[in-house]
């Protein structure tokens, strides 16, 4: 910066428009590659997403999924995807065979936090459940509480990924992990704990699904 | 310039056409976020080849995933989430090394940008790609080159009051669209303008 005046910026914004990255031009081919792209996924799965169905069983299917490639087509019809309260399960079929994500969900809020959004990359590793955990919207856990990540089979059991406070403000991607697999436990919530409390409190305030 | 954001006067009803698969509302999705998820895809891949494919993988993954998307909040979360774990996937698998035979592949540790940094990052690129065309090019020469408001004056044939009041608008619309990156945001006096 030469003779601007910039002092209504803050200094990390201003690092960023001196960044070259910030400036770089997008390629009309990129992003005519990137609607191409997305059409040729339309096609292969018909035009109407809430009229597919895509799979009674994704998540048992983790592995086998882990072997296509990207490009190909998604089996399709044969595979129902039933998406409840809100969560969506996406496959990520051009993931890397270790440390891809084979799982995206989004995450619905609740009542509780009803501005709040969650996205989570779940992967399935030899060692557990990885879940990386990207939330907008949800505000630190007040003292004296926290957030924690639940697998369970249902209302009735559970199992801890993790807890985090949110603190540091604003969004976040936390990472977390679980000793069960999601085929076994398809529904994935975020509770507010009071500290003390062992079991979940029941107060969700980010939930996903998986129907199988 | 490609990827100026486009105005989505009803961000409601464009991603309910998004989700069905509507090929106009495709495009528009993409040219009003696809330079900012470019953006995000450079700062942590670089390579442009990878940059391309991450800007691929991050709209189909988001396409799948918005049948189910709360068509009334904001899609940049879901798509600078999505964008980053891509590019991270992406970076750690061209790094990956391999090593033949039977030997199983060994993952690799990814140093990156904070996800704090990657939402500024997105938000900044999404900032300046609402700015006028006539706005963001004073401030490309200003910041990206250098260049002092009587160069740019020269360099554009404009007078240099003009310059002045181009880049006081931008900084002034670019503190409002970044204000929550400062706890408080000068509004620029009118002798700026």
């Amino acid at each position: 910066m030469t003779d601007d005046a910039t002092h209504d910026l803050p200094d990390d914004v201003l690092a960023l428009l001196d960044n070259e990255v910030i400036w770089a031009e997008v390629d009309a081919d990129l992003l005519e590659g990137a609607v191409a792209s997305v059409m040729a996924e339309v096609r292969a799965q018909g035009p109407d997403t809430e009229s597919v169905q895509l799979g009674p069983a994704p998540v048992t299917e983790l592995a086998s999924r882990r072997r296509i490639q990207w490009g190909s087509v998604l089996l399709g019809a044969a595979a129902a995807l039933v998406l409840c309260v809100g969560a969506l399960v996406v496959f990520q079929v051009g993931g890397a065979q270790t440390g891809g994500s084979d799982v995206e969900l989004a995450l619905a809020s609740t009542e509780l936090e009803p501005d709040a959004t969650g996205q989570a990359a779940v992967t399935s590793t030899p060692n557990g459940t990885r879940i990386l955990l990207s939330t907008s919207g949800l505000p630190p856990a007040p003292e004296g509480s926290y957030y924690e990540a639940w697998l369970r089979t249902g209302p009735e059991f559970g199992v801890s990924a993790g807890t985090f406070h949110l603190r540091s403000g604003g969004d976040a991607e936390i990472e977390l992990w679980a000793g069960v697999e999601i085929a076994d436990y398809p529904l994935f919530t975020i509770t507010l704990q009071p500290e003390g409390l062992a079991t979940s409190s029941g107060q969700v305030v980010l939930k996903a699904r998986l129907e199988l | 310039m490609v990827g100026v954001a486009t105005a989505l006067t009803d961000a409601s009803a464009v991603l309910t056409r998004f989700r069905a698969g509507d090929e106009a509302a495709v495009r528009t999705i993409i040219e009003a976020y696809g330079g900012a998820v470019a953006t995000v895809a450079r700062s942590i891949v670089g390579s442009p080849e990878l940059v391309a494919d991450v800007v691929q993988q991050t709209f189909v993954k988001a396409w799948r995933a918005a049948s189910t998307l709360d068509a009334s909040k904001p899609i940049q979360p879901w798509l600078y989430s999505i964008a980053r774990r891509t590019a991270i996937d992406v970076l750690r698998h061209e790094r990956r090394p391999t090593t033949g035979g039977h030997a199983p592949e060994q993952d690799v540790a990814v140093e990156s940008q904070t996800f704090e940094q990657t939402v500024q990052v997105f938000d900044v690129r999404q900032a300046l790609d609402a700015l006028p065309p006539e706005e963001r090019e004073v401030m490309k020469m200003s910041h990206l080159l250098g260049m002092s408001h009587t160069d740019i004056a020269n360099r554009l044939g404009i007078p240099l009051g003009t310059v002045k009041s181009r880049t006081g608008r931008a900084r002034q619309r670019l503190s409002v669209a970044l204000a929550h990156y400062g706890p408080t945001v000068n509004q620029i006096s009118s002798a700026d303008v």
